[in-house]
């Protein structure tokens, strides 16, 4: 028992020292060779490491190597590449070109106007959803923001609060709330006009939609108009980044796909 | 008894030495970080340079520190470059490298003098991320570089925007060609280039 004991303490020794020395390859080179012992099967191909020899690579950058189970999970994925080919089409033939001669006709500076007018107005989202993540610090600095904006920045044009005050804006909306409480992304659903989203996201948008202000416009055609406005006026500022990405995608909706839910991850953990 | 005190002083003293090292590391890459990117935002900032020319200058500063050629092998994956042919596997090297070159250089005409923030590096692992925080207008963009040390060098291996991770945006895509296609399928994608740009 104590010979197995004393063996047992030298094992973790050795590898506790090969783990927190500096030289990690040893370490990893040591695990290697203790799994290939343990594990003949699995043991690695080296023939196969061709003139690049990067199989010795692929082990040391494996963050890559696993991905997460719900994102293989994509059941709509007929649908969604079809709407994904619609939107695109529509972007392309209709979106863009209408984007282009707004953005030729108001010029860029009354557009970013008009976008920080429509960001200022969607303050009672942010309010929310950074209450509901009991983000209280972020919830304040929202809520000074819209004061000194609507006053200050004239009804939300301008953004003095971020200017001058170095105040930067949290945006927060349900699907992220969420996500903070750990509801797990769904299966990926690519929305009508609006593009990528999953299912925590889409169901999210629901409460967002009662929070903003536009929801409290009786009448349906103003509702709509301002809408168009606002969706064209977001468009136009974003062509040259939207073109710029879009070109380099080899398969489109995979790409958007991954990088929607990438960037929301990132989003939630922050 | 005692060999288990022993044993586990001596680790935490190995780990005590090993944080001096790390914070070491840390201000190498940030540092290294700071120089490339001044340097390029340096040629950016001259108007009235020819594109042809930037491109040129900026690929003169980045190119030993982007690895682009790991960066090609960790997108395609080891179950799909073990599919490879040896002379399959430079091709796609060869194509997918003056890509990512071509990609990159792209974006930088999306600069336009905005504000740059460094950040603080962090280590994860055996690696070290460092992040730039662009200051657009109505936010500020994060770009994170992940650095892997090559020899005494630190070397770029992967570049995330916002979350989005270059390796695995593509890395994605080739998995789906290579579900059904060959080898020779990814290689045509890339060889016909991008989708076509908006009319």
């Amino acid at each position: 028992m104590r010979t197995v004991q004393a063996g047992a303490i030298l094992l973790i020794c050795i590898f506790g020292m090969l783990f927190f020395s500096d030289d990690a390859d040893a370490a990893s080179k040591t695990i290697d060779r203790v799994r290939d012992i343990q594990l003949p099967a699995a043991g690695k191909i080296d023939k196969f490491g061709g003139p690049m020899d990067g199989f010795d690579e692929f082990d040391d950058f494996d963050e890559f190597e696993t991905e997460p189970e719900d994102k293989a999970w994509d059941p709509l994925m007929g649908y969604n590449r079809l709407m994904t080919r619609v939107n695109d089409t529509l972007y392309v033939w209709v979106l863009r070109p209408t984007a282009l001669v707004y953005g030729t006709v108001v010029k860029e500076p009354a557009r970013l106007a008009v976008n920080r007018f429509f960001t200022n107005l969607e303050f009672p989202t942010r309010l929310a959803n950074n209450l509901l993540q009991f983000k209280f610090q972020q919830a304040g600095t929202e809520t000074v923001r819209f004061g000194f904006n609507t006053t200050f920045g004239l009804l939300g044009f301008f953004d003095p609060a971020r200017s001058r005050l170095g105040l930067e804006p949290s945006p927060e909306d349900f699907g992220q709330t969420l996500g903070y409480w750990g509801v797990g992304p769904g299966f990926h659903i690519v929305l009508p006009l609006m593009g990528p989203s999953n299912l925590r996201d889409a169901l999210g948008r629901g409460p967002d939609i009662f929070l903003s202000p536009q929801y409290y416009i009786g009448d349906d055609r103003t509702s709509l108009i301002i809408s168009g406005i606002e969706r064209a006026n977001a468009i136009s500022l974003m062509t040259d980044r939207l073109d710029a990405f879009r070109k380099d995608a080899l398969d489109l909706y995979v790409f958007y796909r991954d990088a929607y839910e990438m960037n929301r991850k990132k989003m939630i953990e922050e | 008894m005692r060999k288990a005190v022993f044993c586990i002083t001596l680790t935490l003293m190995l780990l005590t030495a090993a944080f001096p090292a790390a914070a070491e590391q840390k201000a190498a890459v940030e540092a290294l970080l700071k120089s490339q990117v001044d340097a390029v935002l340096q040629i950016l900032k001259q108007k009235e340079m020819p594109d042809a020319q930037k491109h040129e200058k900026i690929m003169e500063i980045i190119g030993p520190t982007f690895d682009f050629e790991l960066m090609s092998r960790l997108t395609l994956g080891r179950a799909n470059w073990m599919k490879f042919s040896a002379r399959e596997q430079a091709t796609f090297i060869d194509l997918f490298v003056a890509r990512l070159k071509k990609t990159y250089l792209e974006k930088t005409s999306l600069y336009t003098d905005e504000a740059v923030i460094y950040r603080p590096a962090v280590v994860v692992g055996d690696k070290i991320h460092a992040s730039v925080g662009i200051v657009t207008e109505g936010k500020t963009v994060e770009i994170a570089y992940k650095f892997y040390a090559a020899g005494d060098q630190w070397k770029i291996y992967d570049v995330e925007v916002e979350g989005v991770s270059l390796v695995m945006s593509y890395r994605s895509q080739f998995n789906q060609i290579m579900q059904k296609g060959t080898p020779n399928d990814l290689l045509d994608e890339l060889r016909k280039g991008e989708i076509s740009p908006p009319a």
